[in-house]
């Protein structure tokens, strides 16, 4: 409605514009050619022409007649019909009848002129009551001024190029002046409610006229009193609706496309590149930051310029990182092996210490053979312990180590405590740090059976469990008080320099700094009732390992 | 894998997508209501003179655009050459025409070929077809009325011992025919006597207005009537060669005889209302053409037109149209 609304002002204007003018051409033609000149004067036909000439586009005629329908002046210059009486005429009879007012009629054929080839003008006369002075003597006349109706018709024949409803023009009375289906009313075709439009004021209106509901803006114009109405039937608006829906699913769905290959786009220059840059950051995060995998190459580099610097800039991160990384390792490698070499070199002389006792125990004793196959036994037991230089043996090497040690031992102690070793075929050829069953033996010795009178046992038992290897040694001692259990494998146990701690501290110590984790020592004691170590170590075949020590 | 099913995905939903902003081109494209094609309709007229049926045109043309019609104006090269028409028609058919609106300039002939092509598009006559089947849209004037109107205005006007010179003029048009027959009914023994210048009886002339001139100069006469545009016209010309008046009574709706009435060498002219003719025939055509049945009571007006009269109110806007 408000769109209608604004459509008619912008045709009120126009044509009020056109009025205007036309009201101009008359008050100029009055004013300044013919009011106060004798009517002799040649100057008034000259200067009508002129007039004339320069608004020919919108005008047919200009007419000048007497109250008596003479022809005084005219333009252009034509012959006059014969047999025209101009007082007949409906223009002439108004200007007559209200000689204070300009008048315009409805759109009529001019029957003034005689026009060669059948031509006829369809015209809207403006005439007014004008002054004529013929020799001094004031007369009344008319002059006509007879506007082109195609100006009106093409005028609103643009505004009625649109589909949807229309726009026409009635005069106060309702006779239509112009309308796009003006002749189809004219033969009673269609109908239009120009009557009842006339009778109504300026404004929107809603109306129903056969059975079409129809949205009416009215507008009067000025001077003239005519009346301009658009009328849009509310089953075009629908329509037009119905029109700017499909447009609006269209632009929806062209959109829709867009943005989806935007996003394809921008998903492949920029998300993709970023994606699989972080694919590949966390492909090492989540592994491959080992020693041997962390490949820097592996760093996804591509996409836009911004994403290849980023990438190359991790990729030169990673290689330092790498570099830092395996800088480290070689460095903790090189302490572990001071570590490790440095608890070796304490188990070797404690145990030196206590063979050489007992052999020297024998010797004074003067069991000879004993010494002899106790010293036999040291030396195996030493070969074992020398293992090449070798730090990691089999659990076969390592319990026939253990084997010796008891041997030794119950030379020594005279057999006043029984031992048993029980050990899983299928662990055997797995691989241990060498020399850790020993120090238990030696405290399950020292510290649980020693003083038992023959009533001492020692087991130890090999054997696989969840995938991991256990070696338990078992005593039947008095066991372990709480508090010293306590500190057994802590630091505590080192500073204390000597005592059944030290033995155990220094196996757990190498285990854990060779295999890390959860393995070393586990001490389970009951005073009284006796003491169990067991070995956590993990089941490494000593094939694999030596493959991954070649590697 | 998965980013592999997300590619296929997005290639789906574009190209469905792209499916439906085809349909919706196609939609807004042909309006919202799913609108047809254009219709052509082709109004295939008699004489070689386009502007003679500016009337009837305009009144079509007004609704073949209200109905997103296209329509085509096509004239002869003569005033009754059947075969010229048939070959129009058979032309205009072979084009695709939806419609054809004919002004036939032999009713019989015409109507037989129409018939005998079994033409399956609708096909509206708009001149009086008096041996119509059941099913032929005629849209026309009553001529017979009109004729007899014409008749009435000569025993009205003229003595009862007048001298009437009957014009026949293109007979094989019924319309033509049924005028005549029409004003033979209305003058029979209200007027003094009736010349029959039929051209049968001048054979040895073919050319119109010198069988005309030939008439006025051999028979006196009072009044002359002609019963079509082409036949008034000629009559016209003979006249202004001869320099001659009479009283003429025509039957015509040409921009001449329009003219002529003004200057008084026409008396009384029975002037028919083509704008709504066209309208009616492009109506009824783009209805059964979009297979709608709907039957028009509206009766085509015609109007008795005298010098003084021609600019009146209702009668201006019929004689003289507003043409582009």
């Amino acid at each position: 409605m408000n769109e209608n609304e604004q459509i008619v002002d912008q045709v009120s204007w126009n044509l009020n514009s056109y009025i205007r003018n036309m009201m101009g051409i008359s008050d100029s033609m009055y004013y300044s050619v013919i009011k106060n000149r004798n009517l002799t004067d040649e100057g008034i036909n000259k200067e009508m022409n002129l007039l004339y000439e320069a608004n020919k586009d919108n005008l047919i005629s200009i007419v000048c007649a007497t109250e008596d329908g003479a022809i005084v002046a005219a333009s252009p210059v034509s012959t006059r019909k014969p047999g025209v009486d101009l007082k007949k005429q409906e223009w002439f009879k108004k200007a007559s009848d209200e000689i204070e007012n300009i008048h315009f009629s409805t759109p009529h054929v001019q029957n003034i002129f005689d026009n060669s080839n059948y031509r006829y003008f369809w015209v809207v006369s403006l005439s007014r009551s004008v002054e004529l002075t013929y020799f001094g003597n004031v007369r009344n006349g008319v002059l006509l001024v007879d506007m082109n109706y195609r100006g009106i018709e093409q005028m609103f024949d643009k505004v009625n190029d649109g589909d949807i409803g229309y726009v026409y023009l009635c005069d106060s009375e309702g006779k239509i002046i112009y309308h796009p289906m003006q002749k189809a009313i004219y033969a009673g075709l269609i109908k239009e409610n120009n009557l009842l439009h006339a009778k109504y004021g300026d404004g929107a209106f809603s109306e129903v006229v056969e059975g079409q509901e129809r949205d009416v803006v009215i507008k009067t114009v000025g001077y003239t009193g005519w009346k301009i109405v658009s009328v849009t039937p509310v089953s075009e608006l629908a329509l037009d609706m119905g029109k700017m829906r499909n447009y609006l699913f269209m632009v929806a769905i062209i959109m829709l496309i867009l943005i989806i290959l935007g996003n394809y786009i921008i998903s492949y220059v920029v998300t993709d590149p970023i994606r699989k840059l972080e694919e590949s950051l966390a492909y090492l995060e989540e592994g491959a930051m080992g020693e041997d995998t962390m490949n820097e190459d592996q760093i996804y580099i591509g996409g836009s310029q911004e994403i290849q610097h980023l990438g190359r800039t991790i990729k030169s991160m990673i290689r330092q990182m790498k570099k830092l990384t395996d800088d480290m390792v070689k460095e903790q490698k090189a302490k572990r092996k001071s570590e490790l070499d440095a608890l070796q070199s304490q188990i070797n002389p404690h145990f030196l210490y206590n063979t050489l006792d007992s052999v020297v125990w024998m010797i004074e004793g003067e069991r000879y053979n004993d010494a002899i196959s106790m010293v036999t036994a040291l030396a195996k037991l030493f070969r074992i312990s020398l293992s090449k230089g070798n730090n990691i043996i089999t659990i076969h090497d390592e319990i026939t180590h253990a084997r010796n040690y008891l041997s030794i031992q119950m030379v020594r102690y005279k057999n006043r405590f029984t031992t048993s070793i029980d050990i899983d075929p299928a662990i055997e050829n797995c691989a241990t740090i060498k020399l850790i069953v020993q120090p238990l033996l030696e405290n399950a010795i020292y510290y649980g059976v020693e003083h038992m009178d023959g009533d001492g046992e020692i087991k130890v038992r090999g054997y696989e469990k969840d995938g991991d290897i256990y070696i338990s040694v078992s005593d039947n001692g008095m066991g372990i008080p709480k508090d010293t259990l306590a500190t057994l494998l802590t630091d505590k146990a080192r500073s204390r320099g000597k005592g059944s701690g030290i033995g155990l501290w220094n196996v757990n110590q190498r285990i854990q700094i060779y295999f890390k984790g959860n393995y070393g020592l586990v001490i389970d004691s009951e005073l009284d009732e006796g003491t169990t170590v067991t070995i956590h170590l993990p089941r490494i075949p000593i094939e694999e390992f030596r493959r991954e020590e070649d590697k | 894998m998965k980013r592999s099913y997300n590619r296929k995905s997005l290639v789906i939903v574009v190209i469905l997508l792209i499916i439906l902003l085809l349909i919706g081109i196609y939609q807004f494209s042909s309006g919202t209501t799913g609108k047809k094609p254009p219709k052509h309709v082709s109004m295939i007229v008699y004489g070689d003179d386009a502007e003679r049926w500016e009337n009837m045109r305009e009144g079509a043309y007004l609704v073949c655009e209200e109905k997103n019609a296209d329509l085509i104006l096509l004239t002869m090269l003569s005033e009754n050459d059947a075969d010229e028409q048939k070959e129009i028609i058979d032309r205009e058919l072979k084009n695709g025409a939806d419609a054809l609106i004919i002004a036939p300039c032999n009713s019989r002939e015409i109507r037989e070929y129409i018939d005998s092509r079994k033409i399956r598009i609708p096909v509206v006559y708009i001149e009086t077809m008096e041996d119509r089947f059941i099913g032929d849209i005629d849209i026309a004037v009553d001529d017979y009325k009109m004729g007899y109107a014409l008749g009435k205005e000569i025993t009205d006007n003229e003595s009862d011992i007048v001298t009437v010179a009957i014009i026949s003029g293109n007979t094989e048009r019924d319309s033509v025919r049924l005028r005549e027959k029409g004003l033979r009914d209305a003058i029979e023994g209200r007027v003094g006597k009736v010349l029959n210048w039929s051209k049968d009886e001048y054979k040895a002339n073919t050319n119109t207005r010198v069988f005309i001139q030939r008439a006025i100069v051999s028979e006196a006469t009072d009044v002359i009537v002609t019963f079509d545009n082409s036949t008034t016209d000629t009559l016209l010309d003979a006249l202004d060669n001869l320099n001659m008046t009479s009283k003429v009574y025509s039957v015509s709706t040409s921009n001449k005889s329009v003219y002529n009435l003004y200057n008084k060498k026409i008396k009384v002219l029975e002037y028919s209302d083509e704008f709504s003719m066209g309208y009616l025939a492009a109506m009824n055509a783009l209805d059964r053409a979009h297979a709608i049945i709907r039957y028009s009571n509206k009766e085509i007006e015609y109007r008795t037109v005298r010098k003084e009269n021609m600019y009146d109110e209702e009668n201006q806007t019929l004689l003289f149209p507003f043409v582009d």
